[in-house]
């Protein structure tokens, strides 16, 4: 092998033309195959690498986990859907309850299986709360592939060649994003970063401001990645990321569901809510969209029975207009208000009073 | 569109391969056509609109030359010309210097806020300048606009140079035949991908070891001398990586057409005073300021005193030239200075006999030392007013060094303590970052002053230069090791890309 490796291509005594040609054109293909060669062992070392230090608990969710310093009763936990839209402040001072009576722990495209692994962390902390977890469709849709809405919890529990398998070669930077994350996160092994001022001051809830303009729907100031894939979206369910090639019964599911059955008996009550669209076309008023919005609730449904947790299906919210969304699946700073106080009448709370 | 890109590596550069390659069955002149569209292209790939203002600085150079070649008032047309290249120059890149100058002193508040420096101008518009000036010189015109087009847009030195020069290009796109093209694209893949891993593997890791410390400075804190010394050090091996990372991937690049850039990068560290140095450093840059400005001014025609200030002005231009700062004005002065008493020095050698003697008894390695020691303390310090993007961050870097910093309070830079490559970090305790660090920058230095030079290691020559002795058994030829190697080279690159990093002279 090394012998042949050896073998110079063009040797020192002159060559032919068409030899001198042909030699080149060796050694170019010859590095081209090295070059896909090394970088895919390269790749596979960073991926098994990135599945051995990879932490369920993401440097966001990390960070989020000090609030619990305030020994909340209610938890709001969930992808962005819960970060953006619920205001434990505003919820404390519905119930008549101190500051730090809830908080939000929810982030960006953050699963039920990241929830988990925070319980289980904190375990004493959380066994007396009422956990509220936002759940989306993209969430059990093994179609849509994209980082973000393909959450690392499952990318680290599928193996290097299923890894390969489902995201190579057109969602390779899901894989990147998950190698980084996972290094970004280990990066913390001695504890996450405090949270900044402002996000602490309003115990998680960080709103976004904006209104939702429908011939456009991406916000003009979008601040993170995932907006860059939102937003711009509304059309077909076919082509919206949460409904984009469904697949409901794949891995994702799955993992949700392990995740909510095994998180019920870690906490004193656990909500499952679905958020509502924001009241445009073609969610509105689209008969396929609302089927696929149907199918979705009915699977979740499914697992509540099974897992015996609560589910709060919220379809629309009667004064939550248009204007009060910052693009087709978020409310905006002013929504928020509105969003909080229907969700906590929904999940069974007198204004003032703990049902409990 | 960068060349450490993704979309330049594996998109825009195998299609322009394959464009040029089926130009190239037809005849010499399609080739040349696709090298000018996808050039054209490249540039509109950053910013649509800007596409039009190159052309039109093309049309506008295009067409002066013509007329300055058929008219008895060429000089006057040349002037013209330089003039008004000087003025869209000016706009887009001192307006907001000269208006923040203007404000500063007469109390006003002139804003040009919204002008957005179009990228490679300083280069596109140098080069045309050069040609107008050569017009005048009586110069050969060129009336083909195809091959015009691509003398001022041919992508591999658009954005960041080499500075070429008319003479040395146009003839190339007139070939009508190539001879050993496949050798010569060979030679140039290799030569590309050292530069991107120069450029991705190590410029920008050495970036993580200077930023952050001249940022702390800039905005108002200070800095231990060991911190200093290594951030200066690390921007000293970032931007010679950089620099020479850009300059090998546009010398490899354009040699996959079959077309020869001038040599930009000769191991600029190895020099031994900064005469030397400005041989070996910018070379193309060096040549245009000795050429077009240097020499128009008297250059050393005109009396000792004159030639200094002639030295002098070309520095203070050149630093301007890199950016609308005081501190580029300021290390354009440190090497102005530096080039003057470097020529004393060698006048003093020359007039005065005892000195030589004197200095011949000195063992000519410390002797060699000695000119390799103070050349390479004055580029370092240089490369602070560089980068420093305030006088007082420079200063306070500065003082630092030489250990007279100001007394360390809370704001007393220290580091992350986290390693990125790949913008993969990994943390390490502060003074196992500082050792990493101080390895690193060791390192390179030793990579800058012990290895041959990539255009050495891949015998690389300029148009029409003579062709080279016998290749040494370390130099590059097409074997299976070397695929190896520069496989191996190409693929932590592509790692290294994970992190989008500009080259730095994008901004000149």
């Amino acid at each position: 092998m090394s012998r042949a490796l050896a073998r110079t291509v063009i040797c020192h005594r002159a060559l032919e033309p068409h030899q001198v040609r042909l030699a080149a054109l060796k050694w170019a293909l010859a590095t081209c195959a090295l070059t896909a060669a090394i970088s895919s062992i390269l790749f596979a070392c960073l991926l098994l690498a990135a599945v051995r230090i990879h932490d369920d608990i993401g440097l966001q969710m990390g960070s989020k986990l000090q609030l619990l310093e305030h020994n909340p009763q209610m938890v709001f936990a969930g992808d962005s859907r819960t970060q953006e839209q619920v205001d434990p402040v505003l919820v404390a001072k519905l119930l008549g309850k101190p500051i730090g009576y809830a908080i939000n722990i929810g982030t960006p495209g953050e699963d039920p299986i990241a929830v988990l692994a925070a319980v289980n962390r904190h375990l004493e902390q959380f066994r007396n709360v009422d956990l509220i977890v936002s759940l989306s469709p993209y969430n059990i849709n093994d179609g849509i592939k994209k980082d973000f809405f393909y959450p690392s919890t499952v990318i680290a529990r599928l193996g290097l060649l299923q890894q390969v398998l489902t995201f190579l070669p057109s969602h390779i930077d899901t894989l990147v994003w998950f190698i980084q994350d996972a290094f970004l996160d280990a990066s913390y092994q001695h504890g996450f970063p405090r949270l900044r001022s402002e996000p602490a001051s309003q115990l998680g809830f960080e709103p976004i401001s904006g209104r939702i303009v429908v011939e456009q729907p991406t916000p003009p100031s979008a601040p993170q990645r995932y907006r860059d894939f939102l937003g711009s979206l509304v059309g077909p369910f076919e082509g919206h990321p949460y409904y984009r090639d469904w697949q409901p019964a794949g891995i994702k599911a799955h993992s949700v569901r392990t995740a909510l059955c095994a998180l019920r008996p870690l906490v004193k009550r656990l909500f499952v809510v679905l958020p509502p669209w924001a009241p445009i076309q073609p969610m509105a008023q689209s008969t396929a969209w609302r089927d696929r919005d149907a199918e979705f609730e009915r699977i979740v449904a499914a697992m509540a029975e099974e897992c015996h947790f609560d589910l709060l299906p919220i379809a629309n919210i009667d004064n939550l207009t248009v204007e009060y969304f910052s693009d087709e699946t978020h409310v905006n700073k002013l929504g928020a208000a509105i969003y909080s106080s229907y969700l906590l009448e929904r999940l069974g709370y007198r204004l003032g009073d703990d049902a409990s | 569109m960068l060349f450490s890109s993704y979309k330049f590596i594996f998109i825009f550069l195998p299609i322009i391969i394959l464009a040029f390659a089926l130009g190239r069955l037809q005849s010499a002149r399609a080739a040349v056509v696709v090298l000018a569209i996808a050039s054209l292209y490249f540039y509109a790939a950053w910013k649509h609109a800007y596409v039009f203002l190159l052309l039109g600085s093309i049309l506008l150079n295009f067409s002066l030359g013509l007329l300055a070649s058929q008219n008895s008032r060429r000089r006057a047309i040349v002037i013209a010309g330089v003039v008004l290249n000087l003025l869209l120059l000016g706009y887009f890149k001192y307006a907001t210097f000269l208006a923040d100058n203007f404000n500063l002193l007469a109390g006003t508040s002139l804003k040009f806020d919204k002008i957005v420096l179009p990228i490679g101008i300083s280069f596109f518009t140098f080069q045309q300048i050069a040609y107008l000036v050569d017009v005048e010189r009586n110069a050969p015109v060129e009336r083909n606009p195809v091959n015009f087009t691509l003398f001022v847009t041919f992508f591999p030195h658009l954005i960041a140079g080499p500075l070429v020069h008319h003479a040395e290009m146009i003839p190339q796109f007139k070939r009508t035949e190539l001879k050993r093209f496949s050798l010569l694209a060979a030679r140039g893949t290799a030569i590309a991908v050292a530069g991107l891993f120069k450029k991705v593997v190590l410029a920008d890791s050495f970036a993580q070891f200077a930023s952050p410390a001249f940022e702390h400075v800039d905005s108002g804190g200070t800095i231990s001398s060991f911190w200093a010394w290594t951030a200066t050090l690390a921007y000293a091996l970032q931007i010679y990586f950089d620099f020479s990372g850009y300059s090998d991937m546009a010398t490899g690049l354009a040699l996959m057409f079959g077309i020869r850039l001038p040599v930009n990068f000769r191991s600029p560290y190895k020099a031994r005073s900064i005469i030397d140095f400005w041989r070996r450093w910018h070379i193309t840059l060096s040549r245009f300021l000795r050429d077009y400005l240097y020499i128009p001014l008297g250059g050393n025609r005109a009396g000792t005193l004159r030639r200094y200030a002639n030295v002098m002005i070309t520095m203070l231009l050149g630093g301007l030239w890199h950016g609308a700062s005081w501190t580029f004005v300021a290390w354009g002065a440190v090497h102005g200075g530096c080039l003057v008493a470097n020529q004393l020095w060698r006048g003093a050698r020359i007039h005065m006999p005892g000195l030589n003697a004197a200095l011949s008894r000195v063992p000519k390695p410390l002797r060699v030392v000695t000119g390799w020691g103070a050349t390479f303390s004055v580029v370092l310090a240089s490369w602070v007013l560089f980068r420093a993007a305030t006088m007082h961050g420079a200063l306070t870097m500065l003082s630092a060094m030489l250990g007279i910093s100001r007394s360390l309070t809370m704001t007393t830079f220290v580091p992350a303590a986290s390693i990125r490559f790949a913008d993969l970090p990994w943390t390490l305790s502060v003074d196992g970052y500082a050792a990493v660090a101080a390895a690193a920058v060791g390192l390179g230095l030793a990579i800058t002053i012990a290895l041959p030079s990539t255009m050495d290691v891949f015998r690389y020559r300029e148009y029409r230069s003579p062709p080279l002795g016998k290749r040494g058994r370390w130099q590059w030829r097409p074997t299976g090791w070397w695929a190896l190697g520069v496989a191996t080279a190409l693929s932590l690159s592509i790692f290294g890309m994970w992190q989008h990093l500009e080259f730095l002279y994008f901004q000149f």
